[in-house]
C-alpha cells in the first residue's frame, strides 16, 4: 500500500489527473465503498482531503466508519464531472490515524478546503492499492482510455 | 423486493428515489459490488426504472458483472444533485434477466449490444437523506428509511 505521496511519485500525471477530479467542485467530493459486517458493500459520498502525503477522510460515527474500524477496504470514486464523463478511482485499505496533531491538521484542511467538520469524527487515511483513470473523448462514448497503477508489481 | 413493492410501502420514498436517480434526465448512480477478495467496487451505471423494476444493464466483459454472477450483493447511489442536499441509496441483490421480452421492455426501443446484460435490482433497504441547513457550516442529515423485511 502507498501513500498517497508515493503514489504521486510513482504516477504523477495520474495522481494529477486524480487531484483535479477530487477537487472539481472545490471541497473534495467522492463515493466511499465499504465492508459490511454481512460481507455486503455499502457505499456513501464524503470529502476526501489531500493533505501533507496522504489523502484522508473524516467519517462521522456511522455504519461505514464502523465497516473502516472493522475490516479496512475501500473502494473509492470521484464525484460525477458536470459536463463529461470522466472518472477516477481508488482501492486500498484505510488507516485509523489517532495522532491528535495530524487529526488537527487534516481537519483544519478540510475546513480550508470548504468542507465542514463537526469536530468529532474519526480521522483515516486511504493507503493505494490500485489508481485508475478512465479519459473520455467525449460524452456518451465509450470505451474510454484507462490508465491503470499498482502499488505492487503483478505477474 | 421489486421496486414497485417498494412503491406500494412507501410510495413517497420510492417517488423520491426515482426523481433523485432520474435527476440528470436519464438514470444514473454508482453501483457498489463484492469483488472475488471479498473487497468493495465502485463503477457508474445507468438504472433504469420500468415495468415496476429498477434494471441495469452490465457489460460482460467487466469485473462488477463477474461480482454480480459471483456474490449478487449490490449497492446503488443516486448521482449527486448539482445543488446538493438530498441523497438517495438502496441495496439488495441483483437477479440475472435473460427473458427477450424483458430486455425489450426495459431497452425501450433501443436494442442492447450482445455483451449487455440485464439485471433486475431488486431492494431490501432503501435510503432517502435530505440535509438539513445544506450550505452552512453545520449540515444535519434527516433519514427516511425502508426495510423489505423487519429488522
Amino acid at each position: 500500500m502507498h501513500r498517497w505521496r508515493q503514489f504521486e511519485e510513482a504516477a504523477p500525471e495520474l495522481a494529477s489527473a486524480g487531484r483535479a477530479m477530487i477537487y472539481q467542485f472545490g471541497p473534495g467530493l467522492g463515493y466511499i465503498a465499504t465492508v459490511r459486517p454481512d460481507g455486503g458493500p455499502r457505499m456513501h459520498p464524503f470529502c476526501p482531503i489531500q493533505y501533507g502525503d496522504g489523502l484522508y477522510g473524516l467519517i462521522a460515527d456511522s455504519p461505514k466508519q464502523r465497516d473502516l474500524l472493522r475490516d479496512g477496504r475501500y473502494a473509492f470514486h470521484t464525484f460525477p464531472q458536470a459536463e463529461g464523463d470522466d472518472e477516477f478511482y481508488l482501492t486500498g485499505r484505510v488507516r485509523a490515524v489517532d495522532d491528535a496533531a495530524e487529526v488537527e491538521a487534516v481537519r483544519a484542511k478540510m475546513r480550508e478546503d470548504g468542507a465542514s467538520s463537526t469536530g468529532d469524527e474519526r480521522c483515516f487515511e486511504l493507503l493505494i492499492e490500485t489508481a485508475m483513470f478512465a479519459k473520455y473523448t467525449a460524452r456518451g462514448a465509450w470505451p474510454p482510455a484507462y490508465t491503470i497503477w499498482h502499488a505492487e508489481e503483478r505477474p | 423486493m421489486t421496486w414497485a413493492e417498494l412503491a406500494q410501502g412507501d410510495p413517497e420514498l420510492a417517488a423520491t428515489g426515482e426523481r433523485l436517480l432520474t435527476h440528470s434526465g436519464v438514470g444514473a448512480g454508482f453501483l457498489s459490488t463484492v469483488r472475488r477478495d471479498g473487497g468493495p467496487r465502485v463503477h457508474p451505471v445507468s438504472p433504469v426504472l420500468a415495468g415496476g423494476g429498477l434494471w441495469v444493464f452490465i457489460v460482460d466483459l467487466s469485473w462488477k458483472y463477474r461480482d454480480l454472477l459471483r456474490d449478487p450483493r449490490f449497492a446503488l447511489h443516486a448521482y449527486p444533485l448539482p445543488e446538493g442536499g438530498e441523497e438517495f441509496y438502496v441495496d439488495g441483490i441483483a437477479r440475472p434477466e435473460a427473458r427477450a421480452e424483458v430486455i425489450a421492455m426495459v431497452a425501450g426501443g433501443r436494442t442492447p449490444l450482445p455483451f449487455e446484460k440485464l439485471f433486475e435490482l431488486t431492494v431490501e433497504r432503501a435510503l432517502w437523506t435530505k440535509w438539513e441547513d445544506w450550505g452552512t457550516a453545520a449540515p444535519w442529515p434527516a433519514h427516511r428509511k425502508w426495510h423489505a423485511r423487519p429488522t
